[in-house]
């Protein structure tokens, strides 16, 4: 169980991590990024904080690398079946014949 | 990542930050914990086939058919790095139990912070009073806008009519 732990709140701080990059990423002048930004970090800090509870014998910096480590290794896992979603998407735009109807 | 936000101040981050990432991937640094070295190769590991279907996936995405007209070469080289990719993965990846339940658990962290990230997008929005109606144009504009059509219809009328 400490491992689904793990990896659950691991997976959440990455998200949270991979969140706030995008958030600073796309900012443009019409974006009012500072709510999604607190509450990101709000979400990402509380990740943080139920790892280091599972792992209590590490502080909270290594409870969080660990943490990230294994939902990498987790995703990674899983990583195929983005690939056989992608391959049958294309598969099916390749072989598209569909008219478009003009009327 | 390195194309968001609009024309006139798009973010210059995605290209360094993809290559930043990919340099630490193939050359990790020193004094990883154990957790991240196994984290480390199977990144490394999964590069074997991640690279291959990325320059396919790319490669059938732009030579598939567009208004019926399609880029065969480029299709069937795409295929061929897709094929391989999906070689590659058969040979290498077993699904086990374990990595079915972790796979699980991700997914359901990235549920949930999406869900949470969704709820503070619709409350942002909802904070926003928006900017009411448009005023009218006045005299001066409408003159400036109906001039300027003017202009871009005569040029667009003009080579017709010769």
């Amino acid at each position: 169980m400490s491992d689904f732990l793990t990896v659950f709140f691991g997976t959440i701080v990455l998200s949270s991590m991979v969140i706030i990059v995008h958030l600073k990423a796309a900012y443009h002048p019409y974006h009012n990024p500072i709510p999604l930004i607190i509450s990101s970090l709000t979400v990402m800090l509380t990740g943080i904080f139920a790892s280091s509870l599972i792992n209590s014998n590490l502080t909270y910096l290594d409870s969080m690398r660990v943490s990230v480590s294994e939902s990498i290794i987790a995703i990674l896992g899983i990583s195929p079946l983005i690939y056989l979603a992608i391959f049958i998407i294309l598969a099916k735009v390749s072989v598209s014949t569909s008219k478009i109807d003009l009327q | 990542m390195a194309r968001m936000g609009p024309a006139f101040g798009r973010s210059k981050l995605g290209a360094p930050l993809f290559l930043v990432g990919l340099l630490l991937t193939i050359y990790p640094p020193e004094g990883l914990l154990v957790a991240e070295s196994r984290a480390s190769d199977e990144m490394l590991a999964t590069l074997e086939w991640v690279g291959p279907a990325l320059i396919g996936f790319i490669l059938v995405a732009s030579g598939a058919p567009i208004y019926y007209v399609k880029d065969k070469p480029r299709l069937v080289a795409g295929w061929l790095f897709v094929f391989f990719a999906g070689y590659s993965i058969i040979v290498n990846w077993s699904l086990e139990a374990d990595s079915i339940i972790s796979g699980i658990a991700a997914l359901l962290g990235i549920i949930i912070t999406v869900a949470f990230h969704l709820l503070a997008v619709r409350f942002t929005e909802s904070l926003s009073s928006g900017d009411g109606v448009t005023e009218p144009l006045d005299e001066d504009e409408i003159k400036h806008v109906s001039a300027i059509l003017s202009s871009h219809l005569s040029q667009v009328e003009g080579p017709a009519d010769e």
